[in-house]
């Protein structure tokens, strides 16, 4: 017998123990629902990819100013098979994943440092909220001045990005573990390092992922903008190029190219955070 | 005369208060009363600990400022525990009891007074909420509570060893979100138990379990204690359950304990019997509040605190 929750009763358990039932296996009503959702969602897709193609087959739409889905998958082929899709892919790519990693790297440690020197962090406030508001694709012309057009404008930027987001997330990570949870660890004898490396920081984990998720998307949607405006490679560039050969379907390749590797990333990333974190419900943090 | 409103906020206050004062509080040998021009300390010899006491407790005091009032959570209290047995303290919400043990464990300082513990004595503590690290399973929650100092190895042998004891170790690689309240709060006696203390604090642990589920638990403590030399301190509002628990009795009324008995009934007790009505009797006269007749019932805070503030007013 259960209650609604799915706990065993005490009575019912002889050994005087009760334990919530762990999530439903596949193959049960959630998966059910997941699969009936994913039909849903390939079924929406397909309609309005089937939309499009009659409208442009029917010439409805100006073949110059939206070219058919077949004419853009026939580019994105075509840039496949020659090497063009794969070298501006993993120059983008590449980018994101080192400045992504600059940006990590910079922003944990000063989260901790923020969050063991509030008056510190106060003082650098207006600071931080005036960098916070202007958009970095503002800055590109300073980081050209200051960089270059090379790697180092880009990565810059990427940085810039998806600073904020991580670092706010880990602030407040930190700054919202359980004051009860801090005193559980001063009971044990805890020095404030240990309080810091077994309580705070695990802790401060779903807050500081959602922080690393948002960067994430930043980092790969500015990419994109720098890569227009000073660059011979990535996606971005490849777009521009196209637009001055009057190649639109290979605009709008690269545009799908860029949305459907975001959605990769982000599947990615949420991969790994559920492997990582058995604990926490990445699940439901996620699709909030 | 004292606001109701006020002294029932207390205790929260308070616990907050010190939880936001920092981490410098760690369970030391001695703990002095901090500085502070008016603490007046500096002169007092040094409170001796005798052989077989476990802990003690000099004029302690602590008081805070809520809201521009000056709250007497603890106010003058000596105490001297034995290194073994079960201590009770039981009185309503707002009376001091949390604050007093926050004390005797080190967590929080006295503004004035002192609190002694034997050198290096090992401490346990059991909140009124489970207190589990969301990201560490049950067998990781408990292994918290060995510290950094024990070996890996022999450390897990110990957190087994806990395990069996409070028949978790089906339980093992489960994290606390898969846990009921029952369980989750085994797994914090155990992460106390692991540390082989001297001395256990217990702040109204098994208050948010049901009826049926708690006395299950107060009997397993029971049963685990009896093998062993650990000094209890048992806070709760509860009349039955300190009755139930304790070999001694502290009641506690705005910052003070106004009534210390030893117990000498057998176990398990009975708690139909007259001879604990009698006790129980006494002990709501010193709570002043009526006895309320139903076994285990909670004593009710509002009704011990209107009885409280009349008595007040009156004198």
């Amino acid at each position: 017998m259960q209650d609604g929750e799915g706990r065993v009763s005490e009575g019912e358990r002889g050994a005087g123990v009760e334990a919530r039932r762990p999530a439903a296996p596949a193959g049960s009503r959630n998966a059910v629902r997941g699969r009936a959702s994913l039909f849903a969602q390939a079924a929406t897709i397909l309609g309005l990819l089937a939309l499009w193609q009659a409208a442009s087959s029917a010439l409805w739409v100006n073949a110059y100013l939206l070219p058919s889905p077949l004419r853009v998958a026939a580019a994105l082929l075509d840039a496949g098979e020659r090497g063009v899709l794969g070298r501006h892919v993993a120059a983008s790519l590449l980018r994101v994943v080192e400045g992504f990693g600059i940006t990590v790297v910079l922003a944990l440690p000063l989260a901790v440092l923020a969050s063991f020197a509030p008056r510190l962090t106060s003082a650098f406030n207006p600071l931080l909220n005036f960098l916070r508001n202007i958009p970095p694709l503002a800055l590109i012309p300073v980081l050209i001045l200051w960089l270059g057009i090379g790697e180092g404008s880009k990565l810059a930027l990427i940085v810039l990005t998806s600073f904020f987001p991580v670092f706010m997330g880990a602030v407040t990570g930190l700054g919202n573990v359980d004051p009860r949870l801090l005193e559980m660890g001063r009971s044990l004898g805890f020095s404030r390092l240990r309080i810091l490396q077994r309580i705070m920081l695990p802790e401060s984990v779903p807050s500081l992922l959602n922080g690393l998720r948002l960067g994430l998307g930043f980092s790969w949607r500015s990419i994109i903008g720098a890569e227009m405006i000073a660059a011979s490679s990535g996606l971005g560039y490849w777009i521009l190029d196209a637009e001055e050969m009057a190649r639109i379907d290979v605009v709008f390749a690269g545009i799908f190219a860029i949305g459907i590797l975001g959605i990769l990333l982000d599947r990615a990333a949420y991969r790994a955070a559920a492997r990582l974190l058995p604990w926490a419900d990445v699940r439901a943090q996620w699709y909030a | 005369m004292v606001r109701l409103s006020r002294l029932t906020r207390l205790p929260k206050t308070a616990g907050r208060d010190a939880g936001g004062a920092g981490l410098a509080a760690s369970a030391g040998d001695t703990v002095p009363a901090r500085t502070r021009p008016d603490a007046g300390t500096a002169a007092r010899p040094a409170l001796p600990l005798r052989d077989g006491s476990a802990l003690r407790l000099g004029a302690v005091r602590r008081h805070f400022q809520v809201e521009g009032r000056e709250l007497r959570a603890v106010d003058g209290v000596d105490l001297e525990l034995e290194a073994s047995g079960i201590t009770t303290i039981v009185g309503p919400s707002g009376c001091g009891k949390t604050t007093l043990l926050r004390l005797a464990a080190g967590l929080d300082l006295p503004d004035s007074g002192e609190v002694r513990r034997r050198e290096d004595s090992r401490l346990g503590f059991v909140f009124q909420e489970p207190r589990l690290l969301r990201s560490l399973t049950v067998e990781g929650n408990i292994l918290l509570g060995l510290g950094p100092g024990r070996a890996a190895r022999s450390g897990l042998a110990r957190v087994r060893e806990v395990e069996e004891l409070l028949g978790l170790e089906e339980f093992a690689r489960a994290y606390p979100g898969q846990l009921s309240g029952g369980l989750a709060q085994r797994v914090a006696l155990g992460r106390a138990l692991v540390r082989d203390p001297e001395l256990l604090f217990m702040d109204e642990p098994f208050s948010a379990l049901d009826a049926r589920l708690r006395r299950r638990l107060q009997d397993e403590l029971l049963s685990i204690l009896k093998l062993r030399a650990i000094s209890v301190v048992f806070v709760t509002h509860d009349l039955g359950e300190a009755v139930y628990l304790g070999d001694r009795v502290l009641v506690m009324r705005e910052g003070r304990l106004v009534r210390d008995e030893r117990v000498e009934l057998g176990r398990p007790r009975d708690l139909r019997s007259p001879e604990v009505h009698a006790l129980e009797d006494l002990l709501a006269a010193a709570l002043g509040a009526a006895k309320d007749n139903e076994e285990s019932e909670p004593i009710s805070d509002a009704a011990a605190f209107g009885k409280v503030s009349h008595e007040e007013e009156i004198s």
